[in-house]
């Protein structure tokens, strides 16, 4: 292996690390401020080069046309307000910026040719063109949206990035196009020839990385955009615009891809979609970068760019296959070192006011809608015509794979862009299998599903560890993996694919025509609907939703976070599998194009459009989407003309305004203009479930000797002792800060102590998890309230109350649960009203006052039956009377023998009920004893009020 | 009574008289071939709206280079727009696709993908196939017969990881090994790639006489850029997809001295004078021309032109049969379609047989090579 080759790649890979590390500071600085994940970053960079190479070409580049098209739009916007507002005097200066100029310099570019234009005029044109973009398209596409969460910026993204690449396509052909070099210079490296122009791309790439790192940490601006990210409420009491934030961090963004594409157009060449993939590997290099960091993320990018290059070198055939599966482990050590900060957006219950549950009075009403869904599929086929019932074909299979993400990602939180991988899987398993060794379809489904669910179990083994945005990038890199693996191995016929795949023949009826197939098709839908649904009203349903309100609050009810993300992981693929399985036998023809990225976006866009939490919401996501593309397809050359593709950019800007209308989808829109009206359920009886014993009034339930927590330097906890006996309530105060919430976390299994000793129960918890210690009757609520705000009282209440049932997914799906389901309830319904809140049963957590809400968390926290219980604040946000009532409540838990560690600041509350006190104060207890002795002890005092007068 | 006989008689001759020749159109005009497809969709738009006096409807669709989205079309434009024949698509694998659509549909299909699997092996479904894209086949072996009378003797190859790469791969590994041709390294490219140092490297390292590059379009011009840099000196080979104006643009010097196969209609201007094709070659090129420029012909767009001189022969005499927007109208078609004899189109000479639904021969293919930065014919 000879080393000048060993150079030449390197040199090769970190040229192209170096261009995707540009877009990868871009992406980074786009998240950092408004955390949107900038998709269409690549089309700053095509359009920044494919605009310089029509100025040497002497055409007038298209950009001219979407600038004035963006800047009439954001004049009218803008300006509707500005009237609305009355502020006339700001509409010249609007106007003049956004249509004016933009004119003007329209103007002089049509009378001016272009190629009189020397090259550094020429750039600086073309960067004059494209930067204003970056500005406008906030305005229009993210502004409206800015507090949506990540996954709805992410889809219009998309739709973002989708209209652009239909306006380049117009703008400038399907070729490609090349610059001439800045610089002819070529110097000798280690006997290699290094061309001038790739040292400028390495170089303007380490500048920009130390101008936005002194940017982003010297100047105010800088500053001032990192504080929009991180709180933009805070941000914006401190006298920061938001929205400057953002028009700043995009005009930044297009500068920086404008500028990138100038510089990378005279070593490659450009097309109209080279931005996706240069971007989607600039992407890998900022999710490695932690999407914070700068230098990592520039690093990142170089890796990606090493890897391809040496794996073309090895096996080009493959290198798509190598670079994105070497990815997915150091996503998992990224994922695994980095101290995953749960941010508020993982925890964004935004409480919609109309979400009550809304049903039909009588019961034959609430599911008349889903039988005349049916009756309507029934009769499709005789009434509509043949073409229609094609698309209804296509609308199923895609609902299919859409309901399984609706499942994932809608309610599990898991964003997954990989389930077009497994409709592949499940598509090529049955295809190879029937048609070379002839087996019957119905056998290959189900070895299609086995096989799905063994690589299902093995990729989401590995990605599902990973947690924040490491995790969709994870699914990213296996779906594109999987899809170059179909198209290169050879006896899956490679890209031309597999054809004359027989057709399935049900009760000896060949399945063949469109119409016949149709029935097929739509009863694995309603079956996939029906099961979806039971599942989510269930047990397990409930612990699904849980994974949203974060991972310690789940697992501190018990409910098994890693087992339950595999499950619906699982669920979904097999789901896709299915309707792989159906596609190969409907065309009968599979070839990997539907099974690539693209696809797998185009789910995630059906089910986000649709309506992400909502099952129904994956039927109407897919059906509109393939209505709205056939109906583009009919009408716009009608309306447009022939000449040119215009259904890809009405197609994007239509998505960008449906999702700007309806950010959670429109389903519930639909719902809401139902006349519907909110009806109380009612609690099912049900006899109580079966309680634990409790220990004898005295016995030592919890004992904690010698605790120290460490986090780094931070010495949280230092040599605690605690003990807490049942029927006693044993306070645990100190100022703020003092370590107490810590030591709550280090006793219930949350945190891991450093050093001591924890026995529950008699045996030792330091080894044991939060599910286990809350299974073997330990149970808490937590300072900040964990409550699903979407979910009714009475349905966050029964998760407490998980581990007391057994029944699973399966029994879950089949409806079979009834009756534990009832207990369940029943026993939430019974905790309700012992806290007092038996008024709000059926209303969304969300919607109770904050003071309720932690009463909510103790109801539920007593769904669990345990026998230790640990409070911490339950009375801040409370008026006298809750208090009181609280108080009372905590009296005859303690009578009945229940040991109860509370950690509080109102001292009255405290002392009226403690049975006996611990003060912490820097990690340590100052003081022990009974309340008047605490009350009175010097030390205490110091610690509270700074020293006895 | 008179009157009302007259008059229905008069309108059965007007419905007669009225009935349009509905042609139904999938091409890739987005996509990874929208390079292909393009010129194919403009060319479309050039085809005769008459044939033998009845009026004909050209329907177009994009499929964007998705078999989903070829199906779906073929689909809708046999049962919503009843079309008596299908032209596309531009690739092979959405031209398998839609096959089973069109069989079941009994509707003529006239592919313009490149690979032989279209129509060969003649099996009830083939039946109605038909091709005006030279085989990738029949390009491969003009091109290998250049590589031994030049005394090549390894070659290397580097194409697209594709349909199209493949395609070309396979045609021309079965030639080489039966022309005793060594082939010392075989790479892959995608379409988008900014470099491909990696592959260009392995390949200069087997040190072939001759390396072919199996590319479409601009993107084909990267593997030849980089040999030249990296100071390859042996024969540079392209395939007869980058026979467009963007390609020796974006190519430039670098690209001089490759030999490709082409259609004849690429060199249109420089065929002999009594070549059999060079009338019906600069037709289509004078014609695509006065409309997008001069230089703007594209390879590609010529076997959209050969499907509408197929069409011109064949619907004719089916019309003599039965009437558009039947069963027996296609069926009309389809034979005629087959029984194509001695037509001149702007890539060469069809004719078909029962066996044979592409119907091209020695004449449907040059050897041409790029100085100046134009195609050069090779005598």
């Amino acid at each position: 292996m000879d080393l000048q080759i060993l150079l030449l790649l390197g040199q090769d890979g970190i040229t192209n690390g170096a261009i995707y590390a540009l877009l990868a500071l871009a992406l980074v600085l786009v998240f950092a401020v408004t955390r949107v994940i900038f998709i269409p970053q690549g089309e700053f960079v095509a359009f920044g080069a494919l605009t310089l190479a029509s100025l040497q070409a002497g055409q007038v580049p298209g950009t001219v046309w979407l600038l004035l098209g963006l800047g009439a739009t954001v004049a009218v916007l803008e300006g509707a307000q500005l009237v609305r507002d009355g502020r006339y005097a700001k509409l010249p200066p609007l106007l003049i910026l956004n249509v004016g100029m933009p004119l003007l310099f329209a103007g002089a570019l049509f009378a001016m040719p272009p190629t009189q234009l020397p090259l550094w005029a020429q750039v600086v044109v073309s960067m004059m063109l494209v930067i204003p973009l970056g500005p406008m398209i906030y305005r229009i596409a993210f502004q409206p949206l800015a507090s949506a969460p990540v996954l709805v910026l992410l889809i219009v993204s998309v739709a973002v990035h989708l209209a652009l690449i239909g306006l380049g396509l117009l703008f400038f052909g399907a070729e490609g196009w090349r610059t001439p070099a800045f610089t002819d210079l070529s110097f000798e490296m280690a006997g290699a020839p290094l061309q001038g122009q790739t040292i400028l791309v390495v170089v303007a790439s380490a500048l920009l990385i130390i101008g936005l790192y002194f940017f982003f940490e010297r100047t105010i601006y800088g500053k001032a955009l990192r504080a929009t990210a991180m709180n933009r409420t805070g941000a914006r009491l401190m006298g920061i615009p938001p929205i400057l934030a953002g028009k700043l961090c995009f005009t930044l963004a297009a500068a920086i891809g404008a500028f990138s594409g100038i510089l990378i157009a005279p070593i490659t060449t450009i097309y109209y979609d080279s931005g996706f993939l240069i971007g989607l590997k600039g992407f890998v290099g900022a999710i490695i970068g932690g999407l914070a960091s700068y230098p990592l993320a520039a690093l990142g990018a170089i890796l990606v760019g090493l890897l391809e290059s040496y794996s073309s070198f090895y096996a080009s055939a493959f290198k798509e296959v190598i670079v994105f599966t070497l990815i997915i482990p150091v996503l998992l050590w990224r994922s695994l070192t980095t101290r995953h900060v749960e941010d508020d957006d993982e925890h964004t219950d935004e409480i919609n006011p109309d979400t009550l549950p809304r049903r039909a009075k009588r019961r034959w009403l609430r599911h008349l809608p889903f039988f005349a869904f049916i009756g309507l599929l029934l009769a499709a086929p005789s009434l509509l015509p043949e073409f229609s019932i094609t698309l209804l074909n296509y609308i199923g299979l895609y609902a299919i794979v859409a309901v399984g993400l609706v499942l994932l990602t809608g309610v599990g939180g898991l964003t997954s862009f990989g389930q077009a991988a497994f409709v592949g899987l499940g598509a090529y398993t049955t295809a190879f299998l029937t048609t070379n060794y002839g087996l019957s379809p119905w056998l290959t489904l189900f070895i299609g599903l086995a096989i799905t669910a063994a690589v299902a179990l093995c990729l989401g083994f590995i990605t599902l560890r990973m947690g924040g945005h490491y995790l969709p990038l994870g699914t990213i890199a296996w779906g594109i993996s999987l899809y170059f693996l179909f198209g290169n191995v050879e006896f899956l016929g490679g890209h031309t694919g597999i054809t004359s795949i027989p057709t399935v023949s049900l009760f000896g009826l060949e399945l063949k025509s469109g119409n016949q197939f149709y029935y097929l098709i739509w009863f694995v839908v309603l079956l996939a609907i029906v099961a979806i649904r039971n599942l989510l009203d269930s047990r397990e349903g409930r612990a699904i939703r849980a994974l949203r309100g974060g991972v310690v609050m789940a697992e501190a009810m018990g409910v098994n976070t890693q087992r339950t993300k595999i499950v619906i992981f699982l669920i979904a693929a097999l789901l896709a599998s299915t309707s792989g399985w159906l596609y190969a036998h409907l065309q009968r023809f599979v070839n990997p194009t539907p099974f690539s990225l693209t696809q797998g976006i185009e789910y995630l866009f059906m089910v986000v459009v649709g309506g992400m939490g909502h099952v129904w919401g994956a039927v109407l996501g897919a059906g509109l989407i393939t209505i709205l593309k056939q109906w583009l397809q009919d009408w716009l050359p009608q309306i447009l003309g022939q000449s040119g593709n215009f259904e890809i950019i009405v197609f994007g800007i239509a998505m960008v305004i449906v999702l700007q209308k309806a950010r959670v989808g429109l389903w519930p829109v639909i719902v809401k203009m139902l006349p519907l009206r909110a009806e109380q359920r009612s609690v099912p009886l049900a006899e109580s479930l079966p309680k634990r014993t409790l220990t004898a009034t005295g016995k030592v339930l919890l004992e904690a000797s010698e605790v120290t927590k460490r986090f780094g330097g931070l010495v949280a906890n230092n040599n605690m002792d605690l003990s807490v006996r049942a029927g006693e309530v044993m306070a645990l105060i100190g100022p703020n800060g003092a370590g107490k919430s810590t030591m709550f976390n280090c006793v219930s299994g949350v945190d891991r102590a450093s050093e001591g000793k924890i026995t529950f129960l008699g045996e030792s918890t330091i080894e044991q998890g939060s599910r286990d210690i809350a299974r073997r009757g330990m149970s808490r609520t937590f300072q900040h309230v964990r409550l699903l705000g979407q979910m009714t009282v009475i349905e966050n209440v029964a998760i407490g109350a998980h581990q007391r049932g057994s029944k699973g997914v399966i029994a879950a799906a089949l409806r079979l649960d009834r009756h534990e389901e009832a207990g369940l309830l029943a026993e939430a319904a019974r905790q309700i009203e012992r806290v007092g809140l038996a008024a709000h049963m059926f209303d969304p957590a969300g919607s109770l006052a904050l003071g309720q809400q932690r009463i909510v968390e103790i109801a539920r926290a007593l769904a669990a039956d345990p026998c230790l219980l640990l409070l911490d604040e339950p009375a801040a946000g409370l008026r006298y009377q809750e208090k009181q009532a609280l108080a009372e409540l905590l009296r005859k838990l303690r009578a009945e023998g229940m040991g109860i560690l509370l950690v509080e600041h109102d001292m009255d509350f405290v002392m009226g009920l403690a049975d006996r006190v611990v003060v912490m104060e820097f990690g340590e207890k100052i003081c022990e004893g009974l309340p008047e002795e605490v009350q009175r002890d010097p030390r205490v005092l110091e610690a509270y009020l700074g020293g006895v007068d | 009574m008179v009157k009302k006989l007259t008059l229905a008689v008069l309108a059965a001759f007007a419905s007669l008289a009225l009935a349009d020749i509905n042609v139904g159109v999938s091409v890739s005009a987005t996509g990874p071939a929208a390079s292909l497809g393009i010129p194919e969709k403009n060319t479309i738009a050039l085809l005769p709206t008459s044939i033998g006096g009845q009026k004909v409807n050209y329907i177009v669709l994009d499929d964007a280079t998705d078999p989903t989205a070829a199906t779906k079309n073929i689909k809708k434009l046999i049962s919503e727009n009843k079309v008596d024949v299908m032209i596309g698509s531009t690739t092979t694998p959405n031209s398998l696709a839609m096959m089973d659509v069109a069989v079941d549909g009994e509707t003529p299909m006239i592919s313009m993908a490149g690979s032989a699997i279209v129509v060969e092996p003649m099996d009830a479904k083939r039946q109605w196939v038909f091709k005006t894209a030279q085989n990738d086949a029949h390009m491969a072996t003009a091109l290998v017969q250049h590589m031994t009378d030049k005394g090549i003797q390894t070659v290397a190859f580097v194409g697209f990881a594709d349909a199209y790469g493949e395609g070309w791969y396979k045609e021309f590994a079965k030639i080489a090994e039966a022309r005793k041709l060594k082939i010392v390294a075989s790479e892959r490219f995608q379409r988008n790639d900014t470099s491909v140092t990696g592959q260009i490297l392995k390949i200069m390292a087997s040190k072939p006489d001759a390396v072919l590059i199996g590319g479409a379009g601009t993107p084909a011009a990267l593997p030849q850029k980089a040999l030249k840099e990296k100071g390859y000196k042996g024969l540079i080979y392209q395939t007869h997809g980058v026979a467009n104006n963007d390609f020796l643009r974006v190519g430039g010097k670098d690209v001089e001295g490759a030999f490709l196969p082409v259609g004849p209609m690429v060199v249109a201007a420089q065929l002999p004078n009594d070549s059999p094709v060079k009338k019906s070659a600069m037709e289509y090129v004078t014609k695509y021309e006065a409309v997008h420029g001069k230089g703007s012909v594209s390879s590609f767009g010529g076997h959209a032109w050969d499907a509408g001189v197929l069409l011109q022969n064949a619907i004719p005499i089916a019309l003599k049969k039965a009437q558009p927007g039947t069963r027996e109208f296609r069926k009309a078609l389809r034979d005629a379609l087959e029984s194509s004899k001695n037509l001149a189109g702007a890539h060469g000479i069809f004719n078909m047989t029962p066996n044979d639904h592409q119907g091209f021969d020695q004449r449907a293919r040059v050897m041409v090579t790029i100085e100046n930065n134009t195609w050069k014919l090779l005598k």
